[in-house]
């Protein structure tokens, strides 16, 4: 499994290698892999970029721990998640999970468990940028009841 | 005397006008009362900890009443907003 933090951009390329290359002792009959692009509207309206902002030790540590989850409890082979912080432009690739297992439900489901569990568990904050103006996004009370289906 | 290292980030990182903060303290106390000891001597505005503030005692998510070890890292924020 892998966790990068990284203000540099990602090859999605490399990272199906990395999942797929690094499969553990299981059979490997399907992947999902997810990408997140930064929007370019935001609620401040048409957006210059969004800022990150995260909390290093932490966010590393949460992101182990939900991988770990979603491989006990879906069974994955493999599993990784990049997550970029800094200064992001409209349409820029901002998150990346990839799950790999021998059926394709797990490996659907593992992606969505990681998806809707770091969006609530790991610190890192988005601020959005608009000419003049900088706003800090709120979080979502959706995303705590998608956080809510996998109790 | 030992001292704990505060971290602020996003809205209570500007809120509190710093990243972070050395604080000394003589015994362990409650989370709810290294805010109040904050706020009481100024270190950090009296709005500081309004509204739904997290916190986190050695990277692990806490509530209020969680004793705060003498040199372990506090850190306050917001409900996160990544992915």
């Amino acid at each position: 499994m892998f966790v990068d933090i990284t203000t540099r951009d990602f090859d999605q390329s490399q990272l199906f290698a990395m999942l797929v290359a690094d499969k553990c002792s299981q059979s490997i009959g399907g992947t999902v892999c997810f990408t997140g692009l930064v929007r370019e509207f935001g609620e401040l309206g048409k957006l210059d970029a969004i800022e990150l902002e995260y909390y290093p030790q932490m966010a590393e540590q949460q992101f182990w721990d939900i991988l770990h989850q979603a491989q006990h409890r879906f069974d994955l082979a493999n599993a990784g998640v990049v997550h970029r912080v800094g200064r992001l432009a409209a349409f820029e690739q901002i998150v990346w999970v990839g799950c790999a297992a021998p059926h394709r439900q797990a490996a659907f489901n593992g992606a969505m468990f990681i998806m809707d569990t770091l969006k609530s568990n790991v610190p890192i904050w988005k601020k959005e940028v608009a000419q003049e103006r900088s706003s800090w996004v709120e979080a979502k009370s959706s995303d705590l009841e998608r956080l809510k289906q996998w109790k | 005397m030992t001292s704990i290292n505060l971290l602020f980030f996003a809205q209570l990182r500007e809120r509190a006008g710093m990243a972070s903060l050395a604080v000394e303290l003589v015994e362990p106390v409650s989370v709810a009362e290294l805010k109040r000891h904050l706020v009481s001597t100024k270190k950090v505005p009296s709005d500081c900890f309004e509204g739904n503030v997290l916190c986190a005692v050695a990277q692990t998510l806490v509530d209020d009443n969680h004793i705060v070890e003498l040199g372990q890292e506090v850190a306050f924020f917001p409900p996160v907003t990544g992915g």
